[in-house]
């Protein structure tokens, strides 16, 4: 089977889709083990936004996009309606905001700057979901400026730990291309 | 032709430049808010409302010396508890990942907790200008 054989393609993105969403979950579960934020407002590491940014870095933004909803979907399944329905508020601005800047400006935004923004508007969805859907009263002028300091703060975390990563998943991308190739009987 | 995850490393820097001007406007705006929160006369004391559903079911002062537990019959499972250094703090629950207890004291006006499942709030607001930023301030 050619290596540009569209079916082998579908299943090889299909597949590493697969391993940024178990991923994605792994860390999700991590950062349930880390000690808190130290912030006077509670927020998150948001570990497993690595792992879409990588998903929308190596694969696509339509994974990316698959890869955010499915752990939100997860979310929602073992803790319950309300944390999926924020987590999904969240990570669905999250991802947009990460998909729409990477394609203004032409696939060459740092790292740094998509976490950030991703980190970020991750924060405002979340808030917006508490304050709009469950009639939390809370200040926005109080919690902005730690959401935007903390949003820096974790997307600085995770662009970093994507970054150091960029050369591991570049080679695995590589190997389960050539290996691909290889076993094209099985795809 | 370099594929997407061939190109991923080449064109990622870590860092460009210009985003020093993004992340220049990020903080300057949240210096802007945080000053201008800062505007509000300082409170004397700070009151802690506890919110179940988003409707106010208590209003605990946080004073000096004070320490009690908050039990409420709408979730008994929640233990809220008053501490005598004028904070308070989810103490016990039983949602399945105690983000609520992880969060920890809290004692400053504009913070708050939340136990989310349980659908439990609590926000520390100062005692002298609460209605005033109840007008200004909140969105909801």
């Amino acid at each position: 089977m050619s290596r540009n054989n569209p079916r082998r393609m579908a299943v090889q993105r299909m597949t590493r889709t697969s391993v940024m969403l178990a991923a994605a979950l792994a860390l999700s579960l991590l950062e349930s083990v880390l000690p808190p934020l130290p912030a006077p407002v509670p927020l998150r590491y948001g570990l497993a936004n690595v792992a879409v940014m990588a998903a929308l870095l190596f694969i696509g933004p339509f994974e990316a996009v698959s890869v955010a909803l499915l752990k939100s979907v997860f979310v929602l399944m073992t803790r319950g309606l309300i944390a999926g329905s924020i987590s999904f508020t969240g990570t669905l601005l999250s991802v947009g905001v990460m998909v729409g800047a990477d394609f203004l400006l032409k696939r060459r935004t740092s790292v740094f700057l998509l976490s950030v923004l991703g980190a970020i508007a991750h924060n405002a969805g979340q808030l917006f979901f508490l304050v709009l859907f469950l009639q939390y009263k809370l200040s926005v002028l109080f919690i902005g400026p730690y959401l935007l300091f903390f949003g820096v703060l974790t997307g600085l975390l995770s662009g970093a730990l994507l970054f150091i990563c960029l050369r591991p998943l570049e080679a695995f991308f590589r190997a389960s291309d050539r290996s691909g190739g290889k076993d094209s009987g099985m795809m | 032709m370099k594929d997407r995850a061939e190109t991923a490393r080449d064109r990622r820097p870590f860092f460009r430049s210009r985003d020093a001007l993004v992340l220049f406007l990020v903080l300057l705006t949240a210096l802007l808010l945080f000053l201008a929160a800062g505007k509000s006369p300082s409170p004397a004391g700070c009151v802690a409302k506890i919110y179940f559903d988003g409707k106010l079911i208590e209003s605990v002062r946080l004073s000096q010396g004070i320490e009690r537990d908050w039990l409420f019959p709408e979730r008994p499972s929640i233990v809220i508890h008053q501490y005598a250094d004028q904070t308070i703090a989810f103490v016990s629950s039983d949602c399945p990942d105690h983000v609520c207890v992880r969060t920890g004291r809290i004692g400053q006006p504009g913070t708050f907790a939340a136990c989310v499942p349980n659908r439990f709030l609590i926000v520390i607001e100062g005692e002298t200008d609460s209605s005033e930023q109840e007008d200004v301030d909140l969105v909801a």
